[in-house]
């Protein structure tokens, strides 16, 4: 068994129903937690679970949703008022606290979160009744091979997707020969076959084609460029010629005007109008500008603007006339221009059609056109225009051609691709087909032969609570035909049959509980946590001892065991000695409180440590301890009684103490002794007949003053209830190991021993 | 040894053994097995590594 690192104490703040913090302190390897339903063993449970799953399973159970973790917190605290820390002996802690619905979990040394491995009652009603599917689900956390589940996928997924791929080449291929077979057809050549025939298609050079409609695109551009100039020269033109009949008519009246106001002519005009403008910008003249005099000076500004006043109209004729000149000579300009820009366009035209060997006729149609009068006296564009329409349609022509070497290639391209990635995914298929069923088979072997050795413990420890039962031929298979699927088989009457078919539910019940305990020592044990949550449902009496040793012997393998159970009698056994409690420490809950939450108490004390704690801490009170003496003696008398078959009276309403003290007859007693094991593993050897022989002599105290009220209890002395007390825990001393209770093991045919020999009982039979 | 490093260790042993994926292909493999992270893409490219090698060397 590895060196296990046993705990030390797990407090729970705000969690589930524990509305107040809850300090556990654990004192054994094994816990059990006893406690009526609603008590808050669940609780525990899940706070485990918190720390080491980031959960909690209880709520599994429950249709709640998926948002779970709103369910964490007591009622009416927050998420983050939770908190769940789990000490070691050692000194290593663990702390989880929750953050939405992740737990976070600090520790405080180097090792690692306890695994924690909780069972609750669903789990093994579903490990042994439900389909073999589910029951898989059950153990499969515990054959924990999920990288491998994953490489599996993987592999599982790259086989479908070959799959695909081969079927989709397999289709593109059938398509791509197609549309070259058409093709072909359309080209109206029969041979060679379609793939080669398209290979030549595509070598042949294409240059040729996009050269031409490059240069086409080119000079379709140019003419468009130039006729659009063209169109500007004649607008121009048009303007022009609409200028000079406007010139005329604004000289005409210009004539006639001065004719009317007797201008000499239109150079007086200008002077008077120079003149003007002269003394706008020099007032106050002194002299005449021209003559230098001053005689006439005075009044030459008004008189000048008097004259222009008369020779207004010739004024505003005279403008209207400069103006047509100046118009008309602009247009002669930009007409000037844009002749020079279309010549040049002309040139350009001439040197692009050198380039266009294929398409002869608009060539020469072209050249020559722009041949005349080196091109500049074209002004009608209609052949242009029906030049551009013959090249857009040779172009159309050209693009069809390219369009179905383009469409031939892009169809012969897809042969290829699909063609090379058939072929290699042909090789890689069988490799695959290989590789994941060598996959398959080990991970089916390596789960078959774990599935297999935990048959052999389930066995083994089914063997222990159901001896000579011959139901311990249990077969753990996992479903050849199916993924995830466990069968489980046991022979009945020699027959391979289903348990849930013949088992009863208490074996059953057992059953489940080895697979459980089976399952979770198969990894690391001395690293994990067995929670086992009210698991005990109906095993009956005669087994519930030995599967509680069972249970104790096991708990050894792990960290810890914490078992929650309702299950009075195994916490009343405890009391009663009559289970070894050596590395079990019993915690009873209180009845769940509101406010106060999830309560402890130490119930779980031996009532024979009670009677010793009565006699030593308040022996004058006599009562308790008759009481308890008595109660504890009808104990020892029963185990005696029962375990050497002494004869005692049947009665209806259950024995006496008187009975059992009876049935211990004289020459028996003489025979009956105990050896107890002391520290240094010597024996000290107890002779029974005297005490019981005294407790035969004083038992009646029990009746006086343990028992009910009696009058006659007043007169009895105090010492002699003491002295009834101090002779039964001398025998309970005796007959039970506080660690390892009664000797009920029968060794080497000589003396009944507790576990581990720490008392043994003499004789081996009634004499 | 987790239970998924020790059938690991089988799967690759029978892997090498039938000399299905070369050896640095499967080292490659086996680290992305391990962490879990391990998609169908990585065991084509370790296929088509290794044959991709076989088909140089033959």
């Amino acid at each position: 068994m590895a060196n296990v690192v046993k705990l030390n104490r797990l407090s729970i703040t705000g969690l589930r129903g524990v509305s107040q913090p809850l300090d556990i302190q654990f004192e054994k390897s094994m816990t059990l937690v006893y406690g009526e339903n609603g008590t808050g063993k669940t609780s525990i449970c899940d706070a485990l679970d918190f720390l080491g799953n980031g959960e909690c399973g209880s709520l599994g159970d429950i249709s709640v949703g998926s948002g779970k973790h709103r369910f964490w917190p007591f009622i009416g605290q927050d998420i983050q008022d939770i908190s769940v820390t789990l000490e070691a002996i050692d000194g290593s802690s663990w702390n989880a606290t929750a953050i939405g619905n992740r737990v976070n979990v600090a520790l405080t040394s180097s090792r690692a979160v306890p695994v924690v491995k909780v069972w609750r009652r669903k789990q093994l009603m579903d490990l042994i009744l439900a389909t073999p599917a589910n029951r898989f689900q059950v153990i499969e956390p515990f054959i924990d091979i999920s990288e491998i589940d994953r490489s599996e996928t993987a592999l599982r997924k790259l086989q479908a997707n070959i799959e695909q791929a081969l079927n989709q080449a397999a289709i593109r291929i059938s398509e791509s020969l197609a549309t070259l077979e058409d093709q072909r057809r359309l080209a109206g050549v029969d041979l060679p076959e379609a793939v080669e025939w398209a290979r030549q298609e595509i070598g042949k050079s294409v240059e040729n084609v996009d050269t031409e409609l490059a240069a086409l695109t080119s000079v379709t551009g140019t003419i468009g460029i130039l006729v659009e100039t063209i169109g500007q020269v004649n607008e121009l033109k048009a303007e022009l010629e609409q200028n000079r009949e406007n010139l005329t008519d604004v000289q005409h009246i210009f004539n006639q005007v001065q004719k009317r106001v007797n201008a000499d002519n239109e150079e007086t005009l200008d002077i008077l109008e120079s003149a003007q403008l002269f003394f706008h910008a020099h007032e106050n003249m002194e002299a005449c500008p021209l003559c230098e005099s001053s005689e006439n000076i005075s009044g030459l500004p008004q008189r000048v603007e008097q004259k222009l006043s008369e020779l207004s109209e010739l004024s505003e004729a005279k403008a209207t006339r400069d103006a047509a000149i100046a118009a008309h000579q602009q247009k002669e300009e930009q007409l000037k221009r844009i002749n020079g820009r279309m010549e040049q366009q002309i040139l350009g035209l001439k040197e692009e059609l050198k380039q266009v060997e294929p398409f002869e006729l608009s060539r020469e149609i072209l050249s020559e056109l722009l041949d005349q009068d080196n091109g500049t006296a074209i002004s009608d564009t209609t052949k242009l225009n029906t030049i551009i329409e013959n090249i857009e349609q040779r172009k159309t022509g050209l693009s069809e051609q390219k369009g179905r070497r383009d469409s031939l290639q892009a169809a012969l391209d897809q042969y290829d691709q699909n063609v090379e990635s058939q072929t290699e995914n042909n090789i890689l298929k069988p490799k695959i087909d290989r590789l994941l069923e060598m996959h398959e088979t080990e991970r089916k072997r390596f789960v078959g032969e774990i599935l297999s050795s935990i048959a052999g413990e389930v066995g083994r420890l089914y063997e222990e609570i159901h001896p000579g039962e011959g139901l311990n031929q249990i077969a753990l298979q996992l479903d050849p035909r199916r993924r995830a699927s466990l069968d489980i088989q046991s022979e009945f009457l020699n027959q391979p049959v289903p348990p849930g078919a013949y088992f009863s539910s208490s074996h059953l019940d057992s059953l489940g509980l080895c697979i459980l305990i089976a399952l979770a020592k198969l990894e690391s044990p001395e690293d994990a946590i067995l929670v086992l949550d009210d698991i005990l449902g109906s095993i009956d009496e005669p087994h519930v001892d030995r599967l509680v040793q069972l249970l104790y012997t096991e708990s050894q393998h792990f960290m810890h065991t914490l078992v929650t159970t309702h299950y009075h009698a195994w916490h009343h056994k405890i009391r009663r000695g009559q289970l070894r409690n050596a590395n079990c420490q019993v915690i009873e809950l209180r009845k769940w409180h509101e406010v106060n939450g999830v309560t402890t108490q130490n119930s779980g004390r031996p009532l024979l440590d009670i009677l010793r704690a009565n006699i030593h801490d308040n022996p004058s009170e006599i009562e308790p301890i008759a009481a308890n003496a008595g109660h504890l003696l009808e104990q020892l008398g029963d185990f005696l009684v029962s375990h050497y078959e002494c004869s005692v009276p049947k009665k209806v309403h259950g024995n006496t103490l008187n009975d059992y003290l009876d049935g211990l007859k004289s020459r028996f007693l003489k025979h009956l002794c105990v050896e107890i094991k002391r520290a240094d593993d010597t024996y000290v050897e107890v002779q029974l007949e005297p005490l019981i022989s005294e407790l035969k002599d004083i038992y009646q105290v029990r009746n006086t003053s343990g028992a009910h009220y009696n009058e006659l209890a007043s007169h009895l002395p105090p010492a002699d209830v003491l002295r009834f007390g101090e002779l039964v825990v001398e025998l309970g001393d005796a007959l039970i190991c506080a660690e390892n209770g009664y000797p009920t093991r029968m060794k080497n045919g000589e003396y009944w021993a507790t576990s581990g020999e720490t008392r043994r009982l003499h004789p081996l039979h009634r004499p | 040894m987790s239970k998924a490093e020790e059938l690991w260790e089988r799967i690759r042993d029978v892997i090498s053994t039938d000399q299905l994926v070369d050896g640095n292909e499967l080292q490659s493999v086996e680290e992305l097995v391990k962490t879990g992270r391990i998609t169908s893409e990585d065991w084509r490219l370790a296929l088509e590594n290794t044959i991709f090698k076989e088909d140089n060397s033959g």
